[in-house]
């Protein structure tokens, strides 16, 4: 047997931002880069993966927004038509850069990708790359799990536990629908955790969650093996912790990998360098300039502005020196706790937001490919794990009762709860209690009335998304945020009021059903307060 | 901590003083606004808003619920069938349907003449009189609140016209840790006076692991402290590992010690987030709806240099464009180029500096004429 394990865990999330009533939205290209920069780039690694024959582990969260993106036939086309126009201009920008040999590298590498990209969207998967990772966990590779439906932080709606239930039932049958099983782990958003919530985690079945290093470390009683093995809470749920180390080494501003001068540079997009009427066609419809993913420099130096070439091939050597680093850091930490933990192996839990890799770190899913090969051809130390296949293994773990933790800045809710975004709560708050009042109110509601309790849930899961007191707390396109909590809640109260009134306007209704449809499947039931 | 009971006294604080409250009223402040027009402002929300909160729960609806008959009629408009177009539907025919061309989120206002009956401001409050409380860390929590007119009015009866005016809002937090809190049973408690227009507030409670509650209330010049209303309770988290020892899993404290560094359990919080928040803003950043009004300038600077506030950037490209028989075939540099339908064909290139020849050469369809003609470009940058 090796001598410890290693879990990693990518969170794939993008908050539910369908905009059917505008053509050219410019929050949806945050879907649209993250399927060409993130989502398939990693298809491409596990498929390259199987079919070399390495036997890796990795565990992904899909977040139910982010699942109903990826299967909505508009957001479908409306990618497949962006992926079009993008390699359309890849095309163009190899002609261009003919007679610059250290750009028209660079160009032709963009182009091919972009090709295979298409590739596996259309022919390989349909379409359906959801149908992709569940693939990949039907044969063994991957393990994926849920979050809660709409990205909702507990914590903060600790006072309607029918809205916490409603977040975690929804999921588990969003999960149901899309993946052919129920999930038996949960990524809780922003990994934030509230003693009390793991109950609900047990009624549905969900074996495993994860805190951050704090939530195990501080939990009563003391974890005998701190961050490297799970506990069971009172209800029997594992809760497994974030390894601090592991993470800085990619998160970290300062000494992370993804800031390495070989890396490419984000910040310098054709979007915005190249000349207006060529680059128009590409950019948005009104002639407001943005990024098209077309990046021809390295980060070459923290000091100046001054860039270089980007470089491909050095890039990926970098990466795969990155991968042995990392595997090398975490076989010298199983070494030395091996001596700590006496008879238990350690596990090393290393989660990280998907869309890191790739997106904000370009070469980030070749730093994933290199190390799944290393660890599992390579490595006489570490095994790669999935948290379930760890339980199955360790059945019997200590019994205590995590820590309310995320893993937010500072460790807790500043972030979600402070001067920028702290006036929500009100509002979301009262829309929670009067969702369950209605829920108890009319227990069996059929037609109009039934249509217009479901459409008031959707209503109050997408205004509960922890995205949104994010963005105004990060102070990047707040309007939008606060548009998003406004839309939402305005849309819930005249529900709320028409159901009562029962006086529900059937055209209206059907319009904001029709912008926020989010989980067709939508029970408004889930909100009563005895289930 | 101030203690500002009343709106005449607002004269006494200082304009920062005053734009915060404003801000914790949720009013729009101008930068340039004066303390007069501050005061006005604060004053006319504490008149307002609560009245508006009496009527609350439909005063922003109303324009929506009267507002002009739909103008689209939905498609479909039996009662069961969910009215989403088909899936196949290109977004073209969606947005006819919808009626509203394309126009970045942003105000409502910006639609002229229509009432855009999807959108709206909410309400300052509900109607209600409760308090919330909700931990924020181990040291610190949130609360926050709304009075209504008749609990106004039943205060005023109460104290008295004149007891209500000389009376202070308080906050009374409670230590209630593992006690059935009667009223005055609390370990401890402290008093917190707040501004009579605040709605929220942050509490430092300094005392991870123990329970706490608030009462919001009214405390006279005689020291009577009279109820508004009483929060929820809370248990703020440890901010260390538990004293709590399992037997079955029992370690030495040195190796307990060992093994809480081995998990960063002295940096907690630390590594958290300093990249997430980078890469969301970077991911967000220019990316918005919400940006597009606001970013004028078509041409960002290609990264101007730090600290010099005028830069020049200048790059130079060629366009080499013809036409020929639209059955031709065309090489440029002896690479093949696609015709359009009519012939014609153009191409764009980063000019460096130097010479460049450009061979085009045509050959007719059958393959028994051609034609080359090669420009000849030479760049120099001074």
């Amino acid at each position: 047997m090796k001598k410890g394990f290693l879990s990693l865990v990518l969170h794939a999330h993008l908050p539910y931002v369908r905009h059917p009533e505008h053509a050219d939205m410019m929050e949806e290209r945050w879907l649209y880069e993250a399927i060409t920069e993130t989502y398939i780039p990693l298809i491409q690694v596990f498929d390259g993966l199987i079919s070399d024959g390495i036997d890796f582990r990795l565990t992904m969260s899909l977040t139910p927004p982010l699942v109903g993106m990826l299967t909505d036939p508009l957001l479908q086309d409306r990618y497949g038509r962006h992926l079009d126009r993008l390699i359309e201009l890849s095309e163009k920008e190899v002609d261009r850069t003919r007679w610059m040999p250290e750009f028209h590298r660079t160009a032709l590498m963009y182009r091919d990708k972009l090709h295979r990209i298409r590739e596996v969207f259309d022919r390989q998967y349909g379409r359906n790359l959801v149908g992709a990772f569940r693939k990949f966990q039907d044969l063994g590779n991957l393990e994926i799990i849920t979050c809660c439906a709409t990205h909702g932080y507990l914590p903060l709606m600790e006072l309607y536990r029918p809205a916490v239930r409603a977040q975690i039932e929804m999921a588990v049958r969003d999960y149901e629908k899309h993946l052919g099983r129920r999930p038996r782990g949960i990524w809780l958003a922003e990994c934030a955790f509230n003693p009390g919530d793991d109950k609900i985690l047990a009624d549905y079945g969900i074996r495993f969650f994860f805190t951050d290093a704090h939530g195990v470390l501080h939990a009563h009683p003391r974890p005998r093996y701190g961050v490297f093995a799970p506990v069971y809470t009172p209800s029997g749920v594992a809760a497994f912790a974030r390894d601090l180390e592991s993470s800085k080494q990619v998160w970290s501003a300062e000494e992370g990998y993804p800031g390495d001068f070989d890396y490419r540079e984000f910040y310098r997009d054709v979007g915005y360098d190249l000349e207006l009427d060529y680059i128009r066609p590409y950019i948005h419809e009104s002639g407001i300039r943005l990024n098209t993913g077309i990046k021809y420099y390295r980060i070459t130096t923290r000091e100046s502005n001054h860039k270089e070439p980007y470089n491909h091939q050095v890039a990926l050597a970098k990466a795969a020196t990155h991968a042995g680093h990392f595997m090398w850091c975490r076989e010298k930490q199983v070494e030395y706790l091996s001596g700590l933990m006496g008879d238990r192996p350690p596990i090393i839990v290393s989660p990280y937001d998907a869309e890191l890799f790739g997106h904000w770190w370009y070469e980030g899913p070749d730093f994933i490919n290199f190390l799944l090969r290393k660890v599992a051809c390579d490595s006489q130390i570490l095994q790669l794990i999935t948290p379930s296949e760890y339980l199955a293994r360790f059945p019997r773990n200590q019994v205590a009762m995590p820590s309310m933790s995320s893993w937010g800045h500072k460790g807790y809710h500043e972030v979600w709860l402070e001067g920028s975004n702290d006036w929500i709560y009100r509002h979301l708050h009262k829309a929670a209690e009067r969702m369950i009042e209605l829920a108890d109110r009319f227990p069996d509601a059929e037609g109009l009335r039934r249509r217009a309790l479901d459409q008031a849930a959707r209503e109050l899961m997408l205004m509960q998304a922890s995205d949104w007191a994010f963005i105004m707390k990060t102070g990047t396109t707040v309007p939008y945020a606060v548009k998003r909590t406004k839309d939402h809640c305005v849309r819930f109260t005249r529900l709320y009021h028409d159901i009562l009134r029962d006086h529900i306007d059937e055209a209206w209704l059907s319009e904001v059903e029709w912008r926020d449809n989010i989980f067709p499947e939508m029970d408004y039931r889930i909100y009563r307060t005895h289930r | 901590m101030a203690t500002v009971g009343k709106g005449k006294d607002l004269r006494k604080l200082t304009k920062s003083e005053l734009t915060e409250l404003a801000k914790s009223l949720h009013i729009k402040v101008r930068s340039k606004a004066t303390k007069d027009e501050l005061i006005a402002q604060i004053e006319s929300a504490q008149r307002d808003g609560p009245s508006l909160a009496a009527v609350a729960p439909t005063s922003t609806l109303a324009p929506l619920a009267r507002g002009k008959p739909p103008k689209k009629s939905a498609k479909d408009t039996s009662p069961a069938a969910p009215v989403a177009p088909p899936s196949t539907a290109s977004s073209g025919e969606m947005l006819e349907a919808a009626g509203r061309p394309f126009q970045p989120i942003k105000a409502p206002e910006h639609r002229s003449g229509e009432v855009d009956r999807l959108t709206g401001e909410l309400p300052l409050g509900y109607g209600d009189t409760r308090i919330v409380l909700q931990v924020r860390d181990p040291h610190w929590a949130h609360a926050y609140w709304e009075i209504n007119d008749q609990t106004k009015a039943e205060l005023r009866h109460t104290l008295g016209d004149e007891g209500y005016a000389r009376s202070a809002f308080i906050l009374r937090v409670y230590d209630v840790t593992d006690i059935q809190f009667t009223g005055d049973n609390a370990h401890s408690f402290f008093d917190i006076h707040i501004f009579e227009g605040a709605n929220n507030w942050y509490i430092h409670l300094g005392r991870p692991d123990r329970a706490f509650l608030i009462d919001l209330g009214l405390i006279s010049p005689h020291g009577q402290f009279v109820l508004i209303a009483r929060s929820n309770t809370i248990r703020t988290p440890r901010d260390t590992y538990s004293d709590v020892v399992d037997e079955q899993w029992m370690v030495v404290d040195e190796a307990f010690r060992e093994i809480y560094r081995a998990s960063g359990g002295f940096q907690v919080g630390a590594s958290s987030g300093e990249i997430r928040q980078a890469m969301s803003q970077r991911l967000l950043q220019e990316l918005s709806s919400g940006a597009v009004s606001s970013l004028s300038s078509p041409v960002r600077p290609a990264v101007p240099a730090a600290g010099k506030d005028f830069w020049l950037v200048v790059n130079t490209e060629l366009i080499v464009y013809g036409a020929t028989e639209p059955d031709a075939r065309l090489t440029v540099q002896g690479k093949p180029v696609k015709l359009r339908p009519d012939g014609t064909f153009s191409l764009r290139f980063a000019l460096p500096d130097g010479d460049q020849h450009i061979p085009v050469h045509a050959v007719n369809r059958d393959g028994d004429m051609e034609r080359t003609i090669t420009p000849i470009v030479h760049k120099t940058t001074r």
